[in-house]
Order: structure tokens, then C-alpha cells, then sequence
């Protein structure tokens, strides 16, 4: 009867709305949203393109944890696609 | 990837695909673990089907919007955009890239515009939400004027589908309000 009453509550309009809300609130205050509103430098023609080794949806992405590896080696690194697209 | 120059030999591909594989999740569903359109994306589906012809509910719609309203007003006072890591001596740079405060407006809002532009109490709803907006931003100009812009399409888009003057009077006072406000 709970599970039912639970599954009842949990598909109506406003709990549906209040959990998107509550779910992007929670990315906004866990998440660094962005560090630059400058405009945005594009790769030069001798840019390698780099393919992911999988299809689907970019969930996270962590540029600092790369920089290291790009600082060795002199190189800059652009994603070509934001978090949340394929 | 690239080097500084044409002439600076580019390193090894796969290493830097590796790495990429490492710091980069990719997955079969957006979630929300650091994507905020997710959540944002959910709220204007349920806003744009409450406005089909279909269902015609314009009071769920607002309902969408007044909780898309908070997650702006919370996104107002932070930094958005690019998210870039720089070498301090500048030999190296990693860009994830990310929309700016305008950007979000315009897809967010744009949709529920566009499908509730003929119902005032959907429009007043938007305007409502950049009202808040630009009363937290301070004195971004790149933010106003993102605002301005979203309020000018609101009040044009209206103007043409509304049949009643009366209605549209009132949508045109709440979008004057947030211009000289």
C-alpha cells in the first residue's frame, strides 16, 4: 500500500517539477558552472582532432585533471561538444 | 589538440585519447551530475507539453516556470560559461566549453515562448522570471543585455498572437516595468 501510495504521489505534476528543480539547484551549488565568459579560442588548422573512444552523452568532464599532461607537452585541448551533449 | 605553432611537432594522439578517456565521462543518458540543462530541459518539457493544444494547462505551464525562475535566480550571481584550465606559465590550456548566462535565457525561455506566446499569464510567468534576474545581476552588461533581449522577444511575440488589446496591455506594463525598473 506505501509503494503504491509513493508511486501515486511521485508522478504528479508538481513532484515532477519540484525534483528537476531540486536537481539542478544541487549542480549549482556542487558544480564550478564556468570560469570564463571571454571569447572563445578556436583551433588553428594544424589541430589534431582527438576521436572519444565512446559513443553517447558527455556526463562529466574535468579539464584540470587533463592540464597537467597538456602543460608537458605544450599543447592546448578543446572539447568540441558541452557536458549534457552527444 | 594543438601546439603553439604549425611548426612545433604535435605529441603522440593516442596518448592524449587515453587520457581524455580518464577525464571525460561519457554515457548512454544525461545526468545530472554536472549538467544543469538536464534539469532545466525537464522543466521546459513540462511547460511546453502543458502548453500543446493537446492538454492546454497554461497554469502548469507557469507552474514550470516559477521553478525554472529559481534555478536562474540561483545561476545569476555565478560565473558561467567556458570552464578553462590554464598552465600559470601559459604552455598549456584545457577548455570544456559551457554556455554563457544569455545562452541559457535564450533556450530555456526561448521554447516556452515560443508554444505559450498566445497566453498571457505564460508570458507575465517569463517576464516575472527576468525580472528577478535582473534584479540580482548587478551590473553585468553581457547579463542585461541578455534580459532586454529575451523581454523585447516576449513582448513581440505576444503582441502578434494576443487578439485581445486588454490582455496584451498587461504584458507590455510588466516588460516596461523590468526595462526602466
Amino acid at each position: 500500500v506505501y509503494f503504491a501510495d509513493h508511486l501515486a504521489h511521485s508522478i504528479q505534476i508538481d513532484s515532477v517539477t519540484t525534483r528537476a528543480e531540486k536537481g539542478a539547484l544541487s549542480v549549482v551549488a556542487s558544480q564550478q558552472l564556468g570560469t570564463s565568459e571571454e571569447s572563445r579560442p578556436q583551433p588553428p588548422p594544424w589541430a589534431v582532432p582527438l576521436m572519444a573512444m565512446h559513443s553517447g552523452y558527455i556526463q562529466t568532464a574535468h579539464p584540470e585533471a587533463l592540464l597537467p599532461l597538456a602543460s608537458r607537452y605544450g599543447v592546448s585541448v578543446t572539447l568540441l561538444h558541452r557536458v549534457g551533449s552527444m | 589538440m594543438w601546439p603553439p605553432s604549425a611548426t612545433d611537432p604535435a605529441p603522440d594522439a593516442q596518448t592524449f585519447s587515453s587520457a581524455l578517456d580518464g577525464v571525460i565521462k561519457i554515457g548512454f543518458e544525461r545526468t545530472l551530475q554536472q549538467d544543469i540543462t538536464f534539469g532545466m530541459r525537464q522543466l521546459v518539457d513540462v511547460a511546453c507539453k502543458a502548453l500543446s493544444p493537446a492538454v492546454n494547462d497554461p497554469y502548469t505551464a507557469v507552474q514550470a516556470i516559477d521553478h525554472l525562475s529559481v534555478i536562474f535566480c540561483a545561476m545569476a550571481i555565478r560565473p558561467l560559461g567556458d570552464d578553462v584550465a590554464r598552465d600559470p606559465k601559459g604552455v598549456g590550456m584545457v577548455l570544456v566549453p559551457g554556455r554563457r548566462f544569455g545562452d541559457y535565457l535564450a533556450v530555456m525561455c526561448g521554447m516556452v515562448r515560443r508554444y505559450g506566446a498566445s497566453e498571457p499569464i505564460v508570458s507575465q510567468a517569463l517576464l516575472r522570471l527576468l525580472s528577478s534576474c535582473a534584479g540580482l545581476i548587478g551590473d553585468d552588461p553581457a547579463r542585461r543585455t541578455a534580459i532586454d533581449k529575451q523581454v523585447a522577444l516576449i513582448v513581440q511575440d505576444a503582441e502578434r498572437e494576443i487578439a485581445q488589446h486588454e490582455d496584451f496591455f498587461a504584458v507590455r506594463a510588466a516588460a516596461e516595468a523590468i526595462r526602466y525598473g
